[in-house]
């Protein structure tokens, strides 16, 4: 790490100090755009000074104009280089907690590194997107998964990541899943009549909710009326059983009276960007960060209402230069400042991943991965 | 048989549809003789699989089905019999080997046919374990195979041509390798590395084509002085190793040398040939998928990061150039697509000496004379480059390949040499040497 001053000028730390101190989503988009561009170059500047193969990187691909006249001109890296790469912007003492995306079996993973101050700005970046939906004050937590996901401290799945991130917004937490996977019935009656007449977290992951929560349906009705779901974690699973958002929404509303419902997109690699469904069914980027769609062919932005690859941005992240990623999935930015949720900045919906490109290796002894 | 699903143990024929065990199988394979090579029959079946291939539909979308029925046509196979033949004569006849399995690989979707009737004009049995990996040029030849294998007078090749494709199952991986004379490794250090664990019979070899790696050398001065029509025929010469198979054959080259002279920018000559590869990608129509754009980002990022003074430039998804300081940290692997490394050398020779080695296959060539890639073939000295070629003939097949003489390593040599020695003529009793009554051996 260099001893390099930070750029001097407005500093980033206070534009997200002052994003984060006020209620989300009220920021209109021009507005928005001003703020992030000049953040967002002083953190290229600052990753520049600090994570010598980030500055190659810069310094591989053609000059650009600096400082970028909008979002859409800050140099992005494509988010599976976190496979790859260890980028720090931090020496290795100050690396407080390693972040690993779930990879899935015969995939590697994806790693970032954080320090105490990105660690902290996580946890602070989500509280305020989290009290916005739910409220402040801590509310009961139901969590759809089992115990022992979370019992192995040092090796955070991202199944474990995002229970624990979200459970310091719940209190008398419960796992409504027992070692087998099966509804503890018992147990949740007893915790819903312990917290009878009172407002409701539930948290878990797409498919369990699907999977182990609507299945366990009986004659004892649970009633989840005053409660709010969140649940993460793509719907890849669903949509092969033919499973689509609204017979998701619909079940959950008939078998528990469930009508508060917000799918949740994130990634590890970039922290900060966590993007909450509204009731209008769109995702909003909070204060301190952005999407933007590119067109898949040119590369460049793509106008509002065209499906492209987007691009998230965020001011948080200190550790490491995750802060303009090319994501690999596909999505649409339907309008801005326009949301019938009355919360301002783009709204936008996503439509999948890329297909991954076929490589064409030229053994053919094993089974096809996929 | 027929099943819906293969069991683990099942062999199917792409040509037919049948599955059968594997038992079954190799008991009719054992039980089919060779033949002669260079029969006629399978003379002339290489001639009607030709005009077959050059005939099917959809060659005209794919230039390698019109590449394989080029190379079965009459005057090709007959060069390659006339070269095999020669090397009979009144003492030694050319026999098959025997039964040959060929493994053949997924990257090159006419692969397996190249190695199936190099082993069928060798008079061998052949079995010829295809990929699982299905696409419409493998269809389109199946077709072609099917149509004209089930004609007649063709008959007697059928049993010597056991195109198949297996689940991936030891067992049968196990069962094919015990009864070959000969396994034709196709596929890379993985596929190699896996057949190795199955024995053979003790007079059983093998012919491995292991990972390997291909690339260009162009002359920055011929670049800059060819005319725009000479340019555009170099792109397209180009366009055809390097897209071919998504540039995922052997021979595609993935590295570009530029030969440069002491004090000359290649940066002229790199912007044309760039500009031009970018029009005839354009002119083919070739698309590249938003997955492979991004691979080819990831990768090129991943050298940037690695070195200093690399540099990064797409024109478009379908074309990423890599420029690399130094060949040292340059590691061989891409994810193919259309991803193009790039190194400027003054030291032609020097620079290659230091770098190239036993995994580098075909180097295409423009803008070099015969004498100045013979002297860095010399100067190389088997150190790796098995062949050197034009630029829009690497992908060319050749019965020599990878350094193997297919055609010899697919058929033995019998010594038939019964002459009587001098002196044994009468064949009784054994000759008495006898001073002052030698008599000089008359040679014929």
């Amino acid at each position: 790490m260099d001893g390099v001053a930070v750029a001097p000028g407005p500093s980033f730390s206070d534009v997200v100090e002052q994003l984060l101190e006020r209620d989300q989503y009220a920021v209109a988009a021009d507005e928005k755009g001003r703020i992030l561009v000049g953040a967002l170059e002083d953190l290229t500047t600052y990753h520049r000074a600090r994570c010598v193969e980030y500055r190659r990187i810069l310094d591989a691909t053609a000059p650009r104009p600096i400082p970028a006249s909008t979002v859409a001109d800050l140099p992005y890296l494509p988010v599976s280089l976190f496979k790859w790469l260890d980028l720090a912007s931090v020496p290795s003492g100050s690396v407080f907690k390693v972040m690993t995306s779930s990879g899935t079996t015969g995939q590697t993973p994806s790693r970032v590194v954080l320090d105490v101050e990105t660690a902290r700005l996580q946890s602070r970046a989500l509280g305020s997107i989290v009290t916005h939906y739910v409220g402040r004050g801590r509310i009961p937590m139901l969590i759809v998964d089992e115990a022992g996901t979370v019992r192995d401290r040092r090796r955070l799945s991202a199944r474990a990541a995002g229970i624990l991130g979200m459970s310091t917004f719940g209190r008398d937490h419960f796992f409504a899943l027992d070692g087998e996977m099966r509804v503890d019935r018992p147990g949740l009656s007893r915790w819903l009549e312990r917290h009878a007449g009172e407002d409701l977290l539930v948290f878990g992951f797409t498919f369990m909710i699907w999977q182990y929560l609507l299945q366990a349906v009986g004659p004892d009705a649970i009633d989840l009326s005053r409660a709010t779901l969140i649940h993460s974690g793509g719907w890849k699973k669903l949509a092969e059983l033919s499973i689509d958002r609204e017979t998701f929404r619909g079940r959950l509303r008939d078998a528990f009276g469930l009508t508060r419902i917000h799918d949740f997109y994130g990634m590890v690699e970039q922290v900060g960007s966590v993007f909450f469904e509204c009731p209008a069914g769109y995702f909003h980027p909070p204060d301190f960060a952005d999407v933007l769609v590119r067109d898949p062919t040119t590369w460049r932005p793509s106008d509002v209402g065209r499906a492209g690859v987007l691009e998230v941005v965020s001011l948080l992240p200190r550790s490491y230069p995750g802060h303009v990623l090319l994501t690999e999935d596909l999505g649409v930015v339907h309008g801005v400042d326009d949301c019938t949720c009355g919360r301002l900045g783009s709204r936008f919906t996503i439509s999948g991943r890329i297909p991954r490109a076929e490589i064409r290796g030229c053994s053919d002894t094993h089974e096809p991965r996929h | 048989m027929n099943r819906a699903t293969d069991a683990p143990g099942d062999v199917r024929s792409p040509l037919d549809g049948s599955v059968e065990e594997v038992e079954g199988f190799l008991a009719r394979v054992l039980a089919t003789d060779t033949a002669v090579p260079f029969a006629d029959d399978a003379v002339a079946f290489c001639a009607a699989l030709s005009r077959s291939l050059l005939e099917a539909r959809g060659a005209r979308d794919h230039p390698e089905i019109v590449a394989a029925g080029y190379w079965l046509r009459a005057a090709s196979i007959d060069r390659m019999r006339s070269r095999l033949l020669a090397q009979e004569d009144d003492a030694t006849i050319l026999v098959p080997r025997g039964r040959v399995l060929h493994v053949t690989p997924s990257n090159v979707d006419t692969m397996f046919l190249h190695s199936w009737i190099l082993g069928l004009l060798a008079g061998d049995v052949n079995v010829v374990r295809m990929s699982g990996r299905v696409t419409a040029v493998t269809e389109r030849v199946i077709e072609a195979i099917r149509e004209t294998l089930t004609n007649g007078e063709f008959a007697g090749l059928v049993d010597r041509s056991h195109l198949v494709r297996t689940p991936h199952d030891d067992r049968v991986s196990a069962a094919l390798s015990a009864v070959a004379d000969v396994r034709v490794l196709w596929g890379g250090d993985e596929t190699v590395g896996h057949f190795r664990a199955f024995p053979m019979p003790p007079r059983g070899r093998d012919v491995t084509f292991p990972d390997r790696h291909s690339l260009a050398i162009l002359d920055v001065d011929a670049v800059v002085a060819a005319d725009d029509d000479a340019l555009e025929r170099l792109a397209e010469a180009f366009f055809n190793d390097a897209y071919w198979f998504d540039q995922g054959a052997c021979s595609s080259p993935r590295l570009i040398v530029w030969r440069a002279r002491r004090g000359v920018s290649a940066e002229p000559a790199r912007k044309r040939f760039r500009s031009a590869v970018g029009a005839a990608i354009r002119r083919r129509g070739y698309v590249a998928e938003t997955g492979s754009a991004i691979a080819k980002l990831v990768l090129g990022y991943r050298h940037a990061a690695a070195d200093e003074n690399v540099r990064y430039v797409a024109d478009s998804n379908e074309a990423a150039w890599v420029q690399l300081p130094r060949l040292g940290g340059y590691d061989r692997e891409t994810c193919g697509g259309g991803l193009f490394f790039e190194y400027v050398t003054e030291d032609m020779e020097g620079d290659l000496l230091d770098f190239v080695g036993p995994r580098d296959q075909t180097a295409a060539v423009f803008g070099l004379d015969g004498t100045a890639v013979r002297a860095l073939a010399r100067h190389l000295n088997g150190r790796g480059i098995d062949r050197f070629v034009p630029v829009g003939r690497a992908l060319e097949f050749s019965a020599v390949w990878d350094g193997y003489d297919l055609l010899q390593e697919l058929t033995k040599r019998v010594v038939v040499d019964v002459r009587p020695s001098a002196g044994i003529a009468s064949g009784r009793g054994r000759p008495r040497a006898r001073d002052g009554d030698r008599r000089p051996r008359r040679r014929r």
